[in-house]
């Protein structure tokens, strides 16, 4: 039995693919690979099968993590060459090891790099990130609720190319505090006087884990 | 390629507008010589469900030079966001507007999607009118059941393909291809070359007159076209493909595993089905076909789930073989693997007990009708102790769920018919206090659910008056009234829309009109309940001066000309006639393995069946 853990992009073709979608077709792909993965006990199995974690729709990454387990004896360089034969567009295995530490919940933060096609400058959105408060309406189980997003944002840096703005966020990512970087994009809207965005694209480039993660 | 980015993080399940799943067929357009548009006129999660969809699919990109694409009706709010910003319907695999393409083929799977066809043509910036479009836009082909009385869709679409689409289509996209290649632009002369393709019909080389009455006076055929079009049939099941590398959705779909055919028609000759009759003969793949095209799919696919898809599947006639092939290896790779519907009287309790264990839900099974008289008028060969018996042995070997479906407004029925139902459920849940406490599960339910009868073409009850909006309405009070019981729970349906589907599945060309105009005041999608306008629809009528009640309110004679008459299903007039004739008098026709009944369907092809009983097979 190997358990392992991958390093996996999700691309355009699978940006608009939900977390859970996402679950069924990394199940359906390693089904592909013929390998005798890992099932839970009892009445009705399921694959055992954990992510990271989710990743909102409409967002592209570099750095997704996945764990399961197979019945096989090979090389993780094998594990991974097979995996990219059965994979759909916009899912590729970057990495395979067997080191499971750090755990999943041990991730903190995550570096994301979003996009804007914008009239306004990169000096408008820095205003914004260094306000002492960023107040958003954010929807809950409970309804709509007011929250400082602040400080879930650790650093945010602008930089301007051709007609683009492109913001280096690292904010808070986790089962205990987490920003979807949309929510930031909501406050640039409604801070920024005359706020005009007319496209943005937001990509996760990785999970940060306390300490180093190598494969 | 249009740019979607922009619209898709608005509209709900964006995944459904994206392409780019798992086994689409990406092809480069400077190789391909004729790019085919399959649009499936409902949403994305019915037409990704759809066996008939995938079948054509891999036909069509199998060819080298052809590149099929999907598309779908989207969503309201799809709908809505495309418009806002002029973007136009688009072929899934390559996102280029249908508009660019040579062929779109619609299938018509039920009368309520048309306006849908007419929604997506619309979206796609092409006229919807046939007479409006030239050769610079695509061809609109259509098929699929609906296409067996195409009347009503006459004024949209240039040419229908009638019976089984894998050798038409490619025949037809043929001369097509030859044709624009040739540099020729005429597009009345490209439909005559195509109306001489057996099973094609070209509506628009017709002409109709009617008689003051409103019947048909008569039908001419223009051009040298065929006075009647003939359905193609594909004699040998194994040697036609059966696809096996099948897109997967990455959203969830209504039927989202491997469903394979294992066999195409029916033995039964239930009255009012459509299918059984129009889908003749029946032929059987064999089971080491189906298990070689199982094993295979679930490489290709990584579904974990298996389900056989027939007319009537416990009618196949080596089905034990089959499943017990099929759950050696679905078990040990950890696949489900469920059948459809169970009959009750061939009801096999093992079966049941293999294909449930996993999750054992509730069982369903259809009398269709309450009353012994009113099923043999339908010719449903069940009776009441095979249901009961069956209902008592599924109860003691621990099911506790039960559904049952029935048909009310069905031909000849009577109030007391319609009240043998609620006894029927009744006596279901008799069998069930039956047995003793400790020996039965606990809670049990009994789902009754009734549907309106709708006539439809190359049926028995293709003359029938279709019950009224009032009629079925008392029948479904009386069943309300006398279902009260704890354990039994009744569903029924608002019959408006049985209405509308009666009218157009009798309908004639005349109703193109009201067609049009009830797209105009916004009817579409209006198979989903939220949807359906009937006011608009009922306005549409009276604009175009058209009373509804013509095609489906009144009891047709046998000697008027009906609008379908021209099609040849095989199925000959004369044996429906005899069949309606005996379902008056409650008369019962034995199955086709039990008797032939000299359907007719060998002027077409060969039975199977037929030869068997050794009667002559041609
Ligand atoms: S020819 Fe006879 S056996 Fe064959 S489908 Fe018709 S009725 Fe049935």
């Amino acid at each position: 039995m190997m358990n392992l853990r991958v390093k996996f992009t999700k691309g355009y073709e699978v940006k608009y693919v939900s977390h859970l979608d996402l679950m069924r077709t990394f199940q359906r792909m390693l089904k592909r690979t013929g390998y005798k993965v890992k099932y839970s006990e009892g009445f009705n199995p399921h694959m055992n099968l954990t992510f990271a974690l989710p990743l909102p729709v409409g967002v592209t990454s570099d750095g997704e993590y996945a764990e399961f387990s197979i019945d096989e004896q090979i090389s993780c360089e094998a594990v991974k060459e097979r995996i990219n034969q059965v994979a759909p567009k916009g899912i590729e295995i970057i990495e395979v090891s067997e080191k499971l530490a750090p755990k999943f919940k041990e991730i903190k933060r995550a570096e994301y790099t979003v996009t804007f096609e914008t009239k306004n400058s990169a000096e408008d959105f820095k205003k914004v990130c260094d306000l002492s408060e960023i107040l958003i309406e954010k929807k809950t189980k409970k309804g709509i609720k007011e929250v400082d997003i602040k400080p879930l944002v650790y650093s945010c840096d602008f930089e301007k190319s051709d007609d683009k703005i492109i913001m280096k966020l690292t904010c808070a990512a986790g089962s205990e505090e987490n920003l979807n970087p949309d929510l930031l994009v909501k406050a640039f809207e409604k801070y920024i006087d005359n706020c005009d965005i007319s496209y943005y694209s937001i990509h996760r480039n990785q999970l940060v884990f306390p300490v180093e993660y190598e494969f | 390629m249009q740019n979607l980015e922009k619209i898709l993080k608005y509209v709900e399940k964006p995944s459904r507008y994206t392409g780019c799943e798992l086994n689409s067929v990406v092809k480069n357009k400077a190789d391909v010589k004729l790019r085919f548009g399959f649009c499936f006129p409902d949403t994305y999660e019915i037409g990704m469900s759809h066996l008939g969809m995938k079948v054509l699919y891999d036909v069509l990109n199998k060819t080298d030079d052809i590149w099929c694409e999907r598309s779908f009706m989207p969503w309201v709010d799809m709908e809505e966001k495309m418009r806002e910003n002029g973007i136009l319907l688009y072929g899934h695999e390559s996102k280029d507007p249908l508009k660019e393409f040579d062929v779109l083929g619609f299938t018509l799977q039920y009368e309520m999607s048309y306006t849908n066809v007419l929604a997506m043509l619309d979206l796609a910036d092409v006229p919807l009118l046939s007479e409006e479009r030239d050769l610079s836009y695509p061809l609109i082909c259509a098929g699929g059941p609906c296409a067996v009385n195409p009347e009503p869709m006459v004024d949209f679409v240039d040419f229908f393909m009638v019976g089984e689409g894998e050798e038409v289509i490619l025949e037809a996209c043929n001369i097509i291809k030859d044709y624009k290649q040739s540099g020729k632009t005429d597009k009345q002369e490209l439909l005559i070359a195509l109306s001489k393709v057996e099973g094609v019909y070209v509506p628009s080389l017709y002409e109709v007159e009617y008689n003051e009455d409103n019947t048909i006076k008569s039908r001419k055929a223009l051009f040298g076209a065929p006075e009647t079009v003939k359905k193609r049939v594909i004699s040998d099941m194994d040697k036609l493909p059966h696809p096996e590398d099948i897109i997967v959705p990455y959203t969830e779909v209504v039927h989202d595993r491997v469903t394979l055919e294992i066999f195409r028609g029916c033995i039964r000759g239930c009255r009012f089905c459509q299918a059984g009759f129009i889908y003749r003969p029946v032929r059987e793949r064999s089971p080491e076909t189906l298990c070689e095209i199982t094993k295979r799919s679930l490489e290709k696919t990584g579904y974990d789930e298996v389900s056989l898809c027939s007319l009537s599947t416990s009618d196949y006639t080596r089905l034990s073989e089959l499943t017990d092939e099929l759950i050696s290896f679905t078990d040990e790779k950890m696949v489900n693997f469920c059948l459809p519907s169970l009959r009750v009287d061939n009801f096999d309790l093992e079966l049941a007990k293999k294909v449930q264990e996993v999750r054992k839900t509730s069982l369903t099974f259809a009398p269709e009708a309450g009353s012994q008289r009113m099923r043999d008028v339908i010719n449903k060969n069940v009776n009441e102790e095979d249901i009961l018996k069956t209902s008592k042995l599924i109860f003691e070997n621990g099911w506790n769920r039960v559904k049952l479906y029935f048909m009310i407004g069905l031909p000849y029925e009577t109030a007391e018919d319609v009240k043998e139902i609620s006894e029927l459920a009744f006596k279901v849940q008799g069998e069930y206090f039956k047995i003793e406490k400790e020996k039965r599960p606990r809670g049990l339910t009994v789902t009754v659910s009734t549907s309106s009868f709708v006539p439809k073409p190359f049926t028995p009850f293709m003359w029938a008056k279709q019950d009224t909006v009032s009629e079925i309405v008392e029948k479904q009070q009386i069943l309300r009234d006398n279902m009260k019981s704890k354990s039994i729970t009744y569903n029924w349906h608002d019959s408006d829309l049985s209405i509308m589907e009666g009218v157009f599945a009798r309908g004639d060309r005349r109703l193109s009109k009201v067609l049009y105009t009830a797209y105009k005041k916004g009817c579409k999608l209006d198979g989903w309940h939220e949807h359906f306008k009937y006011d608009k629809w009922l306005e549409a009528f009276k604009e175009c001066g058209i009373d509804y009640t013509f095609y489906n309110h009144r009891e047709r004679s046998y000697d008027e000309i009906l609008p379908w008459e021209f099609i040849d299903v095989g199925v000959s007039k004369a044996f429906l006639m005899r069949e309606n004739e005996k379902a008056k008098m409650a008369q019962t026709t034995p199955n086709c393995r039990e008797k032939c009944s000299g359907c007719g369907i060998t002027s077409l092809t060969e039975c199977e069946e037929l030869r068997k009983q050794g009667g002559c097979a041609k």
